[in-house]
């Protein structure tokens, strides 16, 4: 091998041969050692797409693992900040998962496949500590990434999309079903918070789906939405995501971040009496909360500090351009004094004023 | 079938004898329960018929809690010592023994036989050692925030909790057997920071003399049985032979107990005599301590143990090479710490073995049959998993020791009429040392992750001990817990 080391392989995406092709000016971006594309020819044009007519974006990259076992609900009801045992199979839901200390570990989408199989699925892996910990309740974990492909149809005509390829967009929100789609086995999810579909499919077959969604969409001026406009939406929903806008907690690191510090109290749920964490929780107050800040003018650089008067008061996140609002948006965490609709905080030279999360909402599904 | 108590108690031995007393005291009722056929823990008199009356663990005690023997006014219910101050006696290389007194000035003549330096260096090693134990004193016997070291001790805090005992009592002497004797009481003492275990062991107070071991009239066995008889007369519940009960929780709090016959206590507090690890692997569900705690708590397996051998001699031993009023340790090297550790970790039994003898006959008659003799023994540093199995490792022990003692008492073979063994029992013991938990205070060591769950065995003291303090404080944390939610 060159240069006498061992190169790590660099993970193609089930749809990476109909991408590449797409990918004009082949802008790639790596994604937990996905290669995906950046964008397919213009953020803009692709974010605004997604959010007034209809894009369909790969999400192989999102870290998916299968959690299976006799305990597995058990295990999981442990995990995670909400009872799993409460799921019906072919439903799911969000959830955090916290350190001893009540610090935010990570944060997904729990789906119930069966009586003892579930899926997490989260845009950040945390495999070495659910591993472990899942080796208490001889539950197994198997990261299923390299198996199966998924492709996010978002957008208001998703529906109309997905009905057109074939398929029965009947589908509740956090839900999703296994179908035999003329030939192949897939899976329809509605989990993202951006609406639309999810559709899953095995490695194998992921030049045929991306074909017929492509088809489907001609209709619809469907278009391929790369990895920066996904991240517009993204960000416009007001979704906090480890690693992207806050720090994890790891083991030994105490309590930070906590769910509130992080405005994800919401999804914890007070019924559920025995979760990882717990505990400690129940004395952590809650000091800061998460805002969504609007700029005047150029976007600011991310992790930026914030001011009110001469006071510091928080920090932004993740700040981008959202080109459906016309300016500069971030996510941003900020003291409770600080968090009031409309309060005006100094960045970097520029005036941010707090707004309403999400910075837009999920878009009408048309045809529902 | 569903009962229930105020509080719930699991293992007898002194330290859950304690709490149940503390606890029946403050008004509460006590359900105590025992996995063997009598309470006592290691203080548990040996059921045997050679009509002996000693104890299956350590024929010493050095770490009683005095409060808790002025507060349940045991002194007036039949506690009485027959020693309160031994000696240690050190078998020397060429067949003396040096014999050291409280006294440091008599110690460091009778060490001038052996080293001047030594001799020197004794009165000033007690010195420092005994003045940063008083100081630590009240934070080791009290539940206090922090060790709170006067000005001019911090200095010195501070480097003990980074040296090991093998180091610390290296800087201070010379001779070898010295060394390998005075690092017996740190248990692990090539562990960094074990400096601390022979502070906290001086620290110690037995009959209002600190650093001194005593062996009550009628032996660690009596003691127990006087709290046994106090705890049944004040209404503790005793129930025996109630193995491996499971707890009932609800969410993160104790609900109960579910006994091995299925039975169901209720109550919202218990306490557990058990290590830190049994408690919260076994008797609780899955995780519940959280899961970087759970997977610590596994990986925290002690590698080491100890085991209390009881010989029992006839009439005609011969008892000249052992010091009678004494307590001897024999341990050659200082070295011979380092091979403890490399073999047990492997599970051997090691090459040399660290010994500690009492030969209580020898103060007391009462404790065999008229002209009987009982050497009991303690042996540390001994695989806690032996590979050849623990039957295997009892047998060729029992030939090792018997061999050891020989060099000293000639035809003890000859003589041996019983033999008792009480290998270590894993369940009661977290670590043979860890400076976080020595430093930590009590309240850390006794409260669980689970609320109405508390520690009050050896494992919630600083070190593994017979003290009963782990007991009444855990008690006071309960009762306070119980009051606070009705």
């Amino acid at each position: 091998m060159a240069f006498g080391i061992a190169m790590t392989d660099v993970l193609a995406t089930p749809f990476h041969a109909r991408a590449s092709a797409a990918n004009r000016f082949n802008r790639w971006k790596l994604r937990n050692g996905w290669t995906l594309a950046a964008d397919y020819g213009s953020v803009q044009d692709e974010a605004i797409a997604a959010r007034l007519n209809c894009a369909a974006a790969d999400i192989s990259w999102r870290w998916r693992i299968a959690i299976e076992g006799r305990r597995a609900a058990e295990f999981l009801s442990r995990l995670v900040t909400r009872d799993p045992a409460r799921l019906a199979p072919g439903t799911a839901f969000k959830a955090l998962w916290l350190n001893d200390h009540g610090g935010v570990r990570g944060a997904g989408v729990i789906a119930r496949y069966g009586r003892e199989s579930f899926r997490l699925i989260s845009t950040a892996a945390d495999l070495c500590w659910i591993a472990r910990a899942a080796a208490l309740f001889d539950v197994t974990v198997r990261d299923i990434g390299p198996e199966e492909g998924g492709l996010a149809i978002a957008g208001p005509y998703a529906r109309r999309v997905v009905e057109a390829a074939g398929l029965d967009p009947a589908l509740e929100p956090s839900n999703f079903r296994k179908i035999f789609w003329r030939g192949l086995d897939v899976t329809l999810s509605r989990f993202g918070e951006h609406g639309g579909y999810e559709l899953w499919c095995k490695a194998e077959d992921g030049s045929i789906v991306w074909d017929r969604i492509a088809k489907a969409g001609t209709e619809y001026a469907l278009r391929p939405a790369g990895l920066d406009a996904m991240e517009i939406l993204d960000l416009e929903a007001g979704v906090p995501r480890p690693e992207r806008d806050y720090e994890p907690a790891r083991d030994g690191f105490g309590a930070e971040p906590s769910p509130f510090d992080l405005g994800l109290e919401s999804l914890i749920d007070d019924d559920h009496k025995l979760f990882n964490g717990r505990a400690t929780l129940q004395g952590i107050r809650k000091t800061k909360t998460r805002v969504g800040l609007e700029f005047d003018g150029e976007t600011p650089m991310p992790h930026m500090p914030l001011l009110k008067g001469t006071e510091p008061v928080g920090r932004t996140w993740s700040s981008l351009y959202s080109p459906a609002l016309r300016g500069a948006i971030a996510l941003a965490q900020v003291n409770l004094d600080a968090a009031a609709l409309g309060t005006e905080l100094a960045c970097g030279g520029q005036t941010a004023s707090v707004c309403a999360l999400p910075f837009l909402p999920v878009p009408d599904s048309i045809g529902e | 079938m569903r009962g229930s108590a105020d509080a719930i108690v699991i293992g007898g031995g002194v330290g859950g004898l304690v709490a149940s007393l503390y606890l029946r005291r403050a008004g509460r009722s006590v359900l105590l329960l025992e996995a063997k056929d009598t309470p006592g823990g290691v203080c548990r008199a040996i059921p045997s018929t050679a009509g002996l009356n000693v104890a299956g663990g350590a024929a010493t005690l050095f770490a009683i809690d005095p409060r808790m023997i002025d507060e349940l006014d045991l002194l007036n219910r039949g506690l009485t010592f027959a020693i309160r101050d031994m000696p240690l006696a050190i078998p020397w290389p060429n067949g003396k023994t040096l014999l050291l007194g409280r006294d440091p000035d008599q110690a460091a003549q009778a060490i001038v036989a052996h080293s001047a330096t030594d001799a020197q260096n004794y009165k000033r090693y007690r010195r420092e050692l005994f003045d940063l134990a008083r100081a630590l004193r009240p934070w080791w016997w009290e539940d206090a925030p922090g060790p709170v070291a006067p000005r001019n001790a911090r200095a010195l805090l501070e480097r003990l909790e980074a040296t090991s005992a093998a180091a610390y009592l290296n800087g201070w002497f010379e001779s070898d057997a010295l060394k390998a004797a005075l690092a017996f009481d740190a248990v692990a003492p090539y562990e960094p920071g074990s400096a601390l275990a022979l502070v906290w062991r001086a620290a110690q107070e037995m009959c209002g003399l600190q650093g001194a071991l005593a062996i009550p009239k009628g032996g660690p066995a009596a003691f127990a049985g006087i709290l046994i008889a106090l705890a049944k007369a004040s209404g503790v519940e005793i129930r025996t032979g109630a193995q491996a009960p499971r707890l009932i929780l609800d969410g993160a709090e104790v609900q109960g107990v579910e006994l091995k016959s299925g039975e169901k206590v209720l109550s919202r507090c218990v306490l557990s005599s058990l290590s830190r690890r049994a408690t919260l692997l076994d008797l609780a569900p899955a995780a519940s301590a959280g899961f970087a705690e759970t997977q610590r708590l596994m990986r925290s397996a002690p590698h080491t143990g100890e085991a209390h051998i009881t010989l029992v001699l006839d009439a005609a031993s011969d008892l000249d090479g052992m010091p009678a009023n004494a307590r001897a340790l024999i341990a050659e090297r200082l070295d011979g710490w380092l091979d403890i550790d490399a073999s047990t970790r492997l599970g051997l039994l090691p090459d040399e073995l660290m010994m500690e003898v009492v030969v209580p006959t020898a103060i007391e008659p009462e404790f065999a049959r008229a002209g009987q003799h009982v050497l009991s023994i303690t042996v540390r540093g001994l695989p806690a998993a032996p590979e050849e199995g623990r039957a295997a490792l009892s047998k060729r022990l029992a030939e090792r020791v018997v061999s050891a003692l020989e060099c000293r008492m000639k035809n003890l073979r000859a003589h041996i009429t019983g033999i008792h063994f009480d290998l270590p029992d894993a369940s009661t013991r977290d670590s043979e040392f860890s400076v976080s938990r020595i430093l930590s205070p009590y309240r850390a060591r006794i409260a669980t992750p689970l609320s109405g769950l508390f520690l009050c065995g050896s494992a919630a003291e600083p070190m593994d001990a017979v003290s009963g303090r782990a007991g009444r404080l855990a008690a006071g944390m309960a009762q306070k817990w119980l009051s606070a939610s009705p």
